[in-house]
């Protein structure tokens, strides 16, 4: 033992000495002890200070739930304020499944009041985490029943669903809307911004079993309600187009079909129907194809349905009158393509009118001749075959007129009675209403009112195609073909109907040119009363077996729908029913 | 003559040891206060709390009253009754099994107190005699032995139990004491090395719970298992870093009052405290805590002798350790074991121990010049 040590032992030992350890030892303590705090204090400043607010967002994000409170649908109402799409009271069901201990109790609990698979809710519920739906949008009596139950971990809140009470009515005009009730197809798709409204937010706090915290609201905003839409579509005439259209198409042993009933007047959709249809309450049973508005998306070959639009260009231009007269051999010959009747016939000499009364192929190609490429091509881009009809519906098409530019030698020959170009039903209706109503080209729409948004204008605009004069010959013209011509299954008893079949061959859809054999589109497209046209009817029935001529397939079902809708509409009759005598006084 | 008396009575008392842990107390009655609101029972926890203070006043006054240098005469009995406490738990019809560990006595389904508790106080009064022999110098082997002896003692008894954050407490309060009870500076080296390697041992042959582990891989990688093993620490950072610079308020924790933060009123006090009343709060417990020290320092270094001055040592150890643990492991600094922070955390068992230490300080000031 040195000197210096010894000495302190003794010192540190004594008992006589207040020090009674070596002073440097309780300084190593003190150190020790004023690192660990500061290394403590120094992690506090990088957790609080510095990330903080990261930490103070963690911490937000956990204990709050944003609920989005949800705006109640607005209803669709046809144009007397019949309910077409409705919106009812139903309750959504949740489960927060670290909550729930017995599993398989509450599945079976759930799958006895709700229905369902009880093993479907089990895998649910064994999925974990905080929030899983159980059933959205459940019936609130049968939500009722579960929450009687008193399961610790299910909750409730309330929610709406979306109800189409006539089902199949219209399914394709109105379309559906999804779980969340934002617009998928239809009219509840493209007038989603006003029937949805805005939803609200509630942001609730919550405590980790992700209960909500009594009066633990730390933001709510009211949810706008939609505003109810009416539509321009009549119910009944709705109700009964479809009936026929279903009918016509099992009688005819079609693949498909649709019709098309509007007011010429103003282009405002009566009805619109398509085959195959589907329930939309239901609408994840149907096979997509239902799904397709016929009448908006699919586009044909018109046929000799055209040959009334030939006509009224060729007198509106003023190169003939319904009365001229023409020498039509039984073929013609032009570009390398032979045109022949669908019926041979001899050389004969038709009237204009005579041409479209007895559909004659060669007589539309003189026509077409008349007018030239660029003539033929001006009218029919001013029917508004070259562009959209601006219908009030989504995912409309348009048929495919060539320009000029890239007619084939031919084209000018078999334009003019409907091959070469297409369009759909609704580009046709429109441009028939030109001729209906004197002329001006319509925009076909759905919407007639919103009665909650009454500053707001609806302008539908028209366009004049024709003159006044030449549309009212070229109904003369198409007044006969139902009188004397290819049409005559189409007549209303008690009204004069103008009106045009067309009977065309479908373009292969193999991709390699020229026709499908056998396949056909049948139509007629008319409108009545002839004088004065109200209701305006295109019945296009696709892939026709047993028949698949228009005049047999399609122009009785024109017959019924046209008949009925005058009815229902109350427009007064124009000519002598037969077999009806009139009183001479009332 | 009063003045004499009241001078001579105010020399016997600490004051700044009396102030600090008074202070605590009342910084620690008031978190309490606020954590355990809204809980069921809630109003009755606050009460249990202050007769928990009440009660520790009792062993406070107790070791102030009696001369501290009488216990080492006590030896044999103290270690018989430190024994029995720590492994009383065991005994059947007296333990009380929760969270995997029987550390709590009890009469049918009423707990009493953890024994392991009060037996913290009674090994320093014990290893101090034992180190005290040495005369401040400890550097055979043998005389370490003697001490690991004791220690291994003890933290087997606890172990049956099984705490293992208990037993890192008795750990930390032998080094502490050793450092001043002049334990050579190469036997702590050694000493370090053995607990590596011990770790990594026990880690390799599985020796611990599977939570133990859990929250040993936690620590290390605190992003492993965010609901599991990891929640309470993700929940403790989360509810102390959005405490941010001046907290929530009092009262207003929105992270401890919907209940994220597990045992909130307990071990987890000071992540209330933390975001209730921010980083502010949090340096003022910080600063609390390190005036108490430093006045416990004082009394150790003006202890009459090397006795005294190694229970004030080991009373350091256990409230530094305690201290670093407790806020530590809230701040993803230590893993996470069941240690409650001193004079803060909600529970009889170590407010009456810390209490009980209080009055072993103020004994050692008390009798600094003899008798």
């Amino acid at each position: 033992m040195n000197g210096p040590r010894n000495d302190r032992t003794r010192r540190s030992g004594g008992a006589a000495s207040k020090r009674s350890a070596p002073t440097g030892r309780f300084l190593l303590l003190l150190c020790v002890l004023g690192l660990g705090l500061l290394v403590v204090a120094g992690q506090l400043v990088r957790i609080q200070v510095i990330d903080g607010p990261v930490y103070a967002a963690k911490a937000a994000d956990q204990r709050t739930r944003e609920i989005t409170l949800s705006p109640q649908r607005g209803f669709i109402l046809d144009r007397e304020g019949e309910v077409l799409a409705e919106t009812v009271p139903a309750r959504t069901v949740y489960a927060v499944p670290s909550v729930i201990v017995d599993k398989e109790g509450a599945a079976q609990a759930i799958a006895s009041t709700l229905g369902g698979d009880a093993e479907e809710y089990l895998a649910r519920l064994e999925r974990g985490g905080t929030y899983q739906y159980i059933a959205r949008k459940a019936d609130p009596t049968r939500a009722a029943a579960l929450e009687a139950l008193g399961i610790s971990g299910l909750g409730f809140h309330d929610d709406s669903r979306r109800v189409y009470p006539s089902n199949e009515l219209a399914c394709q005009v109105l379309g559906f809307v999804g779980v969340d009730d934002t617009g998928l197809s239809g009219l509840e798709l493209y007038y989603d911004d006003l029937l949805a409204g805005e939803p609200g937010l509630l942001i609730g706090e919550r405590d980790r079993e992700g209960r909500p915290i009594p009066g633990g609201v730390a933001f709510e905003e009211e949810a706008i309600d939609g505003v109810d839409i009416v539509l321009t579509i009549d119910k009944d005439i709705q109700y009964h187009a479809q009936v026929v259209l279903a009918e016509t198409v099992e009688e005819w042993g079609a693949a498909a079909g649709s019709v098309v009933v509007l007011d010429p007047t103003d282009g405002a959709i009566l009805a619109m129907a398509s085959v195959p249809a589907f329930n939309p309450n239901r609408f994840g049973e149907a096979d997509q194809a239902a799904y397709r508005n016929r009448s908006i998306v699919d586009t044909y070959e018109p046929g000799s349905t055209i040959k009334s639009l030939t006509a009224a260009a060729v007198i509106d231009e003023g190169l003939y009158e319904p009365e001229s007269m023409f020498e039509l051999p039984p073929t013609i010959t032009v570009g390398g393509r032979t045109i022949k009747e669908a019926h041979p016939r001899p050389t004969v000499t038709w009237s204009l009118t005579d041409i479209v009364t007895n559909s004659s192929n060669v007589g539309a190609v003189k026509l077409g001749q008349a007018l030239g490429k660029e003539g033929l091509y001006e009218y029919f881009a001013r029917f508004g075959l070259t562009e959209k009809t601006g219908v009030d519906y989504p995912g409309e098409v348009r048929g495919s007129l060539p320009p000029v530019e890239q007619w084939s030698a031919s084209s000018i020959a078999t334009v003019p009675f409907g091959q070469g170009i297409s369009m759909t039903p609704l580009q046709l209706a429109r441009a028939l209403s030109a001729i209906a109503n004197g002329g001006e080209l319509v925009t076909p729409h759905f919407l007639k009112d919103v009665p909650d948004a009454p500053g707001m204008t609806l302008v539908w605009p028209k366009e004049r195609a024709i003159s006044e004069d030449a549309a009212a010959r070229t109904r003369d013209v198409m007044a006969d073909v139902v009188t004397e011509g290819t049409g005559a299954a189409a007549a209303v008893p008690g009204y004069r109907v103008a009106g045009k079949t067309g009977t065309a061959q479908k373009a292969r859809t193999d991709g390699r040119p020229g026709y499908a054999q056998g396949k056909y589109v049948a139509s007629f497209s008319g409108f009545l009363p002839a004088e004065d046209p109200r209701v305006l009817v295109i019945v296009t029935v696709d892939e026709p077996t047993k028949s698949i001529y228009g005049g047999t397939v399609a122009a009785p079902a024109f017959a019924r729908i046209a008949g009925f809708a005058v009815e229902h509409l109350k427009i007064p009759p124009t000519s002598p029913v037969t077999g009806v005598s009139q009183p001479e006084q009332e | 003559m009063d003045r004499s008396r009241s001078r001579k009575v105010l020399n016997a008392v600490n004051v700044p040891l009396v102030v600090w842990t008074t202070a605590l107390v009342v910084y620690g009655t008031v978190m309490v206060a606020s954590a355990t609101t809204g809980m069921p029972g809630g109003g009755g926890m606050i009460l249990r709390h202050l007769v928990g203070v009440a009660l520790g006043l009792v062993p406070l006054g107790l070791a102030w009253a009696i001369d501290y240098t009488r216990l080492r005469g006590w030896q044999g009995p103290l270690i018989a009754l430190g024994a029995f406490l720590l492994i009383s738990p065991r005994i059947p019809g007296l333990g009380y099994t929760a969270g995997g560990a029987t550390s709590w006595l009890a009469i049918g389904d009423v707990r009493l107190f953890q024994p392991s508790e009060p037996a913290k106080l009674i090994f320093i009064v014990v290893a101090a005699a034992i180190i005290a022999q040495f005369k401040g110098r400890i550097d055979q082997p043998a005389q370490v032995a003697k001490v690991m002896a004791y220690l291994a003692g003890a933290v087997v008894l606890i172990m049956l139990q099984p705490d293992l954050g208990t037993g890192l407490v008795f750990i930390a309060i032998t080094f502490t004491m050793l450092i001043v009870g002049g334990m050579k500076g190469r036997y702590f080296a050694y000493a370090a090395i053995a607990v590596a390697v011990a770790t990594v041992a026990v880690l390799q042959l599985g020796l611990l719970a599977q939570y133990q582990e859990d929250r040993l891989l936690v620590f290390i990688e605190p992003e492993r298992d965010p609901t599991g093993a990891g929640y309470n620490l993700a929940q403790s950072k989360i509810a102390i870093g959005s405490g941010g610079l001046t907290g929530k308020g009092l009262g207003a924790g929105t992270q401890s009052n919907l209940h994220f933060i597990p045992a909130r009123h307990t071990d987890f006090i000071f992540s209330v405290l933390g975001e209730e009343l921010g980083f502010l709060g949090a340096v003022l417990l910080l600063g609390l805590f390190l005036a108490l020290l430093v006045s416990a320092l004082a009394i150790s270094t003006s202890s009459r002798d090397l006795y005294g001055a190694l229970v004030v040592t080991g009373v350091i150890g256990m409230w530094l350790f305690q201290i670093l643990e407790n806020m530590g492991m809230t701040v993803g600094m230590m893993p996470i074991t069941g240690i409650p922070l001193p004079f803060m955390s909600f529970g009889s068992s170590s407010m009456v121990t810390n209490l009980g230490a209080v009055g072993l300080l103020l004994s050692v000031w008390a009798r600094r010049y003899g008798t």
